[in-house]
């Protein structure tokens, strides 16, 4: 059996992995923020929220809805930039 | 001689196992592939005039660093010829502005894939098909310049479905897609010229077009009527151009010459042709689903009780292609988010423009 040589078309990504933010303790007395990327988010978020009140005390939640990807500039970024600093912790949804 | 830097395999000198290798490692399209052999990817790179460890981008998902060296192997598995590396080259360097956004094109749920047009003079030195079936099967350039830069996008970009890619559906333009525009049958500016390059450059432009959409009207003998029945073939409430009004994106037509012609034969601009999509594919909200109302009138998308399927006129495209007989026209929505994007196409001379 002849062999022939032949070149790997494949790229690896950058090596360096992403840490991750340390986990809250506790969300009691916590400012949360729910970002409903997609439209129907909201079904699971109304239900996630309930059940969230019911088990746990919030200093308080926040929404933002609508698209606030890193594609805008201006009033959505400033929208997105807002709200990720009140907050300590978050839920986006991407879709339900 | 140019010096490779990829990992090289041994397999067995056979096209039916090279192809099997590669299809196992999840290297191939699923179609069968040319074996790139260090001498094949070396006769592709020196046929660009490129140097093989230039870096033409990160592409994503993956962020990988995309090479001249990799765009060559990809484009060597995918049936290309050396000349046509350079038309590759400028479509992964357009696919990977950050206005095309090739992350969300390709991590989507949407079904969008890589359109690409070619214009200017290297659409004949390439023998690029523009006229019947430029858009289907039998001419190598169209066939596999397209392959190739989902080859990249597979291979470096990392769009592997399911993972890299969550299109739903996906669709056949995943596999391959690319036509130049029928300029000589355009009686208006060429789509090139239009975005600001002069008639002798050779450029490409990429759409993230998310199908294709039929559009027969063969018995309309006036520019309006030619006009409405295209309008009322793109205003359908589940387009993608109908997803949020913020979203930057574009309607793109691809008319027959014949079309053209009969609307151009009555004095209308390309300008005047598209004020009249524009104002002509507006929907009744009666249409939407009645859930969609509050929420569209307090976006305020409707006005006196209708949807405007695009912000403005500027927000379509026009381009002519196909066969110079047949008056079927074909209309390509665009995935939210993704704008087109043009390169100019750099010839192995060193000349930009072809």
């Amino acid at each position: 059996m002849s062999l022939i040589e032949v070149l790997d078309p494949t790229e690896e990504g950058p090596k360096g992995a992403r840490l991750l933010a340390p986990r809250l303790e506790d969300v009691n007395g916590k400012t949360v923020g729910f970002r409903m990327q997609w439209t129907r988010f909201d079904v699971f978020m109304d239900r996630f929220e309930e059940l969230f009140r019911e088990r746990f005390a919030p200093k308080e939640v926040l929404r933002l809805t609508g698209m606030h990807s890193s594609y805008f500039t201006g009033t959505r970024a400033r929208e997105s930039d807002e709200f990720t600093s009140q907050l300590d912790w978050a839920v986006v949804g991407l879709a339900a | 001689m140019t010096e490779l830097r990829s990992r090289r395999l041994q397999v067995e000198e056979d096209a039916a196992a090279v192809y099997e290798e590669f299809y196992q490692r999840g290297w191939t399209d699923g179609l069968p592939i040319i074996p790139p052999t260090p001498r094949r990817t070396q006769e592709m790179i020196e046929g660009a005039g490129r140097d093989p460890a230039e870096i033409l981008a990160a592409m994503p998902p993956r962020m990988a660093p995309v090479t001249i060296e990799k765009v060559a192997t990809n484009a060597v598995m995918a049936g290309c010829l050396p000349e046509y590396l350079p038309v590759v080259l400028a479509a992964i360097e357009a696919i990977c502005d950050p206005d095309f956004n090739l992350r969300g094109v390709n991590s989507s749920t949407n079904p969008a894939c890589v359109m690409t047009v070619v214009n200017g003079p290297i659409r004949q030195q390439l023998d690029i098909n523009c006229s019947y079936g430029c858009m289907g099967p039998g001419w190598r350039a169209n066939a596999t310049i397209g392959r190739a830069i989902r080859l990249v996008q597979l291979n470096v970009g990392g769009a592997i479905p399911g993972t890299g890619t969550k299109s739903t559906h996906g669709q056949p333009g995943r596999f391959t897609l690319c036509f130049g525009e029928l300029e000589e049958k355009n009686p208006w500016s060429p789509l090139h010229v239009e975005r600001g390059f002069q008639p002798e450059e050779s450029t490409l432009t990429v759409f993230a077009a998310t199908s294709l959409i039929h559009i027969s009207d063969t018995s309309s003998k006036t520019a309006e009527g030619t006009l409405t029945t295209i309008a009322h073939s793109m205003d359908y409430v589940g387009s993608s151009l109908m997803s949020e009004k913020w979203r930057p994106h574009v309607a793109v037509l691809v008319l027959c010459p014949d079309h053209a012609m009969v609307i151009q034969r009555e004095g209308l601009s390309k300008e005047d042709a598209k004020r009249f999509l524009h104002a002509n594919t507006q929907i009744p909200l009666a249409r939407f689903p009645r859930e969609k109302h509050e929420r569209m009138i307090a976006e305020g998308r409707v006005r006196d009780g209708t949807v405007a399927l695009r912000t403005g006129p500027e927000d379509f495209v026009l381009i002519v292609a196909g066969g110079p007989t047949g008056y079927h026209s074909m209309h390509m929505p665009t995935w939210g988010h993704s704008l087109p994007v043009t390169r100019r196409i750099r010839t192995p001379s060193g000349q930009e423009g072809g």
